[in-house]
């Protein structure tokens, strides 16, 4: 009914307006304030006071070009660097070709030459020269460099890395940054299972994508040749071992499935993970590079307990492994030996060391792998973060035990039920707060404009709150403020745990609106009977004090009407019941859907709808409070 | 066949606290009347069209409540809102001191903090009983990075402004976020590097 407000004069008085500001300025009434007053008569310069500084932030086409003695707040990489402005907005400036930009530099490439790089990389063991060409700064993978930066620019310091740069910052692990890297290896390294079979050049254009960030060394595209030459990558032998990196402690081992290629050993965390997702193979637990390694029994632990592999990796980190069985031990055992024979010796380079992951607990580990795995240092015998925040959690006493332990109290007023406040303070029947927060608002404020309707300090309502519930009522009755008193009131009201009219009984209340007459008058009636002492008693107070502030409407403007609008949600449970919550998702997701469809669909009427009734049944209670046996006589308080 | 730009209405979302003047402020710029009843405000939502830079636009203004008890709503409204009023009363300092929340809240909604947000201050009439100083509000505007405009709905004075100067700021948002739409468009959605449509992912503890 609201919603077609559409008049031919108001456009056409907004085409005036528009037309000519500088007349609709004079005409409008201005505050007497001299530096209002005596402009150049430009419009926005008056009414906006921040306007000038907001148009530098958002009409300056570009940033300034910092001048030579202006500080550079961090040295990006590319040539880019970070400054700021004088009212301390960032910028950043490229040195070279003297751009200036506020947002902060994106190394994007696009995935054309993405392409082009893997296809250069191919090319790089004939050609060995253009390697130069590609510019790490170019890596795709400086993205989340760049985005973190962004969200986090003053606390973030860029750190080069010093060995790699393309590697995500730890801190930044994000599956969508370590993506493309993990898609590629997941779909390329790992062995399709009916027919185990790996394409090499592929292979080595993945290994080779993350190679090439390293300082580009010639090194690296020998490397890819080697493993090239060494005939096809094929999954030699697959299966269940358990595996650990200290022999020592029992519980360190854990099971995993690994796939054993003519280079790697690819450990999953079971098969099921180790199977194709989709398009997508799951990222592996941790690949370990077999060139350089060397394998054996380990010692000692042979005659007291089952066989154990140990595999000393090139960089250094050792794993050791075992099966259920002799038999299945030495098979690995010797499968694994003969591929270290065949692999070059000693030129491996430690890539794709997982040892790190290996550590953290498989389920873990299985979704965040290519971060670390990639990281030439691990972490030595450093708990991950998410382990550690698994321990706090899991030691944290529950809520239970802390409740037994009466470390956590239900609150005595807020939050309570009005039957427990009731036989905490030996069977009143209106809660002692109520009594006295309106005696206090009838004394201070029954002529406080938008009493009830304006909100109070929130800070100071809630200090007032924790006062209450440890019973010191000093507080509430030092308070100046009648806002912070009604709103205290209102509050109290909200948090009971149960609200004065039960959810039952809020649904029969709104449907008892909609009669009328006496038999709307009695079904209330018959519906307040039913409540409990405490809560009709309550009501009975409240109704009271609202009268009282109604009479004063010609002050404080509170008319019953106003006061009912306001009360509604505040004395009805605010629980829907079921069915209409139901509806109400589905009408969200619509909305949600229908990006042109009105403001305020469906669900919010409905909410809107019965805010509106509540506040009629108040209304109504209010007005008719004499002509109702249970709301009338005088509140008894106690029985 | 596309929809002109124009006929998509802009949702424009007046959220402050109670007894601010929120529904004054609207119906001021809707109908061109002062209210006087001192009805407090469940919902409502009005319909405009005007001309804007010179340029036709259709507005939805939503009235809202301005109190905790109709916080219930609120979700829904911030979540569909293209730009924001927020209002006070400078004659109200704890009207003032929700502003800030509001802006949290906004920005934390639409997971943005350059949202179209425009800071208002109303009653500007009652000078001699103000007590928030515009310097108050201006400081509040700079720390929150949005624009402040002083307004009296009563004496109409800088209403209609304030609402054309958020029609502005939300076109230019609207026209920013299609530009940074336009860009993205050059890496094909399957590269998983798109950092526009990122697929959420579960979360990793367990």
């Amino acid at each position: 009914y609201f919603s077609d407000f559409f008049r031919y004069e108001e456009i056409m008085m907004d085409c005036a307006v528009m037309a000519n500001p500088v007349s609709t300025f004079q005409s409008t009434p201005s505050i007497s304030n001299g530096s209002r007053d005596d402009g150049n008569g430009e419009n926005d310069e008056h009414i906006y006071t921040n306007l000038a500084e907001m148009a530098e932030i958002n009409n300056r086409p570009l940033p300034p070009v910092p001048e030579v003695n202006d500080e550079v707040l961090r040295v990006l990489n590319g040539g880019w660097q970070e400054y700021q402005t004088q009212a301390g907005r960032s910028y950043f400036h490229h040195s070279e070709t003297g751009r200036s930009q506020w947002n902060p530099p994106r190394f994007l490439r696009s995935p054309a030459q993405v392409q082009a790089f893997i296809a250069a990389n191919r090319e790089k063991e004939t050609e060995d020269g253009e390697e130069g060409e590609i510019q790490p700064e170019t890596s795709p993978l400086l993205l989340p460099k760049a985005i973190s930066m962004e969200r986090d620019r003053r606390s973030l310091k860029c750190v080069p890395l010093p060995h790699a740069p393309i590697l995500p910052l730890p801190t930044s692990m994000s599956a969508s940054f370590s993506l493309p890297s993990r898609s590629i290896i997941a779909d390329r390294l790992v062995p399709d299972r009916p027919e185990p079979l790996f394409e090499p050049p592929s292979l080595d254009a993945v290994v080779a994508v993350p190679l090439e960030q390293a300082p580009p060394t010639p090194k690296s595209a020998s490397f890819d040749c080697e493993s090239r030459g060494e005939s096809s990558l094929k999954t030699i032998k697959c299966g269940t071992m358990e595996k650990t990196i200290d022999p020592t402690r029992k519980k360190e081992w854990v099971a995993a499935y690994m796939y054993l290629t003519s280079a790697h050993l690819i450990i999953y965390k079971d098969e099921k993970s180790a199977e194709k997702h989709g398009k997508h193979y799951a990222a592996p637990l941790g690949v370990c590079d077999l060139k350089g390694a060397t394998v054996g029994y380990s010692a000692g632990r042979e005659k007291k307990k089952r066989k154990i592999i140990e595999v000393l990796l090139s960089t250094g980190s050792c794993i050791y492994l075992r099966t259920a069985s002799e038999k299945e031990t030495e098979e690995w055992h010797d499968s694994l030996v003969l591929v270290v024979k065949k692999l070059p010796a000693g030129s491996g380079v430690g890539l794709l060391d997982h040892t790190s992951a290996l550590v953290r607990t498989s389920s873990v580990a299985s979704r965040a792998p290519m971060c670390e795995s990639i990281a030439l240092d691990p972490l030595p015998n450093k708990e991950s973060v998410i382990e550690r925040l698994m321990r706090f959690f899991r030691n944290r006493p529950s809520v239970e035990l802390l409740k037994q332990k009466g470390i956590y109290k239900h609150e005595a007023v807020f939050g309570s039920t009005l039957s427990q406040i009731s036989s905490q303070e030996g069977g009143a029947l209106v809660p002692k707060f109520l009594r006295v927060a309106t005696e206090l608002i009838e004394a201070r404020g029954l002529d406080t404009d938008g009493l009830y309707r304006v909100s109070g300090n929130l800070s100071a309502i809630q200090k007032i709150r924790c006062s209450i519930d440890q019973d010191k009522y000093s507080l509430l009755v030092n308070e100046t403020d009648v806002h912070v008193l009604s709103g205290c009131l209102k509050l109290f009201f909200r948090e009971l745990s149960e609200s004065i009219f039960p959810p039952a009984s809020t649904k029969a209340a709104l449907s008892a609106v909609k009669l009328s007459g006496k038999a709307r008058l009695s079904k209330l009636d018959e519906l307040i009977k039913q409540l409990p002492n405490e809560n009709r008693e309550t009501l009975k107070h409240l109704f009271k004090h609202l009268l009282r502030v109604a009479s004063h409407s010609a002050q404080n403007r509170m008319q019953v009407h106003n006061l009912a609008i306001v009360f509604g949600p505040t004395l009805f449970s605010c629980d829907e019941p079921k069915t209409t919550k139901k509806t109400e998702k589905k009408e969200k997701g619509k909305i949600k859907n229908d990006e042109n469809g009105r403001m305020g669909g469906q669900s919010n009427s409905m909410l809107a709808y019965n805010l509106i009734m509540q506040g009629q049944v108040v209304e109504i209670l209010l007005n008719d409070q004499n002509k109702m046996e249970s709301l009338k006589g005088p509140v008894t308080v106690h029985p | 066949m596309v929809r002109p730009p124009h006929q998509n209405p802009f949702k424009l979302v007046v959220v402050g606290g109670g007894g601010v003047g929120k529904s004054a402020l609207t119906i001021q710029f809707i109908q061109r009347y002062f209210v006087s009843d001192y009805d407090p405000t469940i919902e409502d939502s009005y319909r405009k069209q005007c001309f804007v830079d010179d340029d036709i636009c259709q507005l939805e203004v939503l009235d809202t409540a301005g109190q905790e008890e109709f916080s219930t709503m609120r979700e829904q409204y911030l979540r569909s809102g293209h730009g924001f009023l927020i209002v006070f009363a400078v004659s109200d300092k704890n009207s003032f001191s929700e502003v800030e929340q509001l802006h949290k809240l906004i920005s934390r909604v639409k997971d943005r903090d350059d949202f179209p947000i425009l800071l208002v201050g109303n009653k500007a009439d009652l000078e001699t009983d103000r007590h928030v100083l515009r310097e108050e509000g201006e400081e509040m505007a700079r720390r929150l990075h949005v624009p402040y405009v002083e307004c009296s709905a009563k004496m109409r004075m800088n209403v209609d402004e304030a609402f054309h100067h958020l029609v502005r700021l939300v076109r230019r948002y609207q026209q920013s976020e299609r530009q940074s739409i336009d860009s993205s468009k050059e890496i094909p959605v399957n590269t998983p590097m798109s950092p526009v449509r990122r697929k959420k992912k579960n979360c990793r503890i367990q």
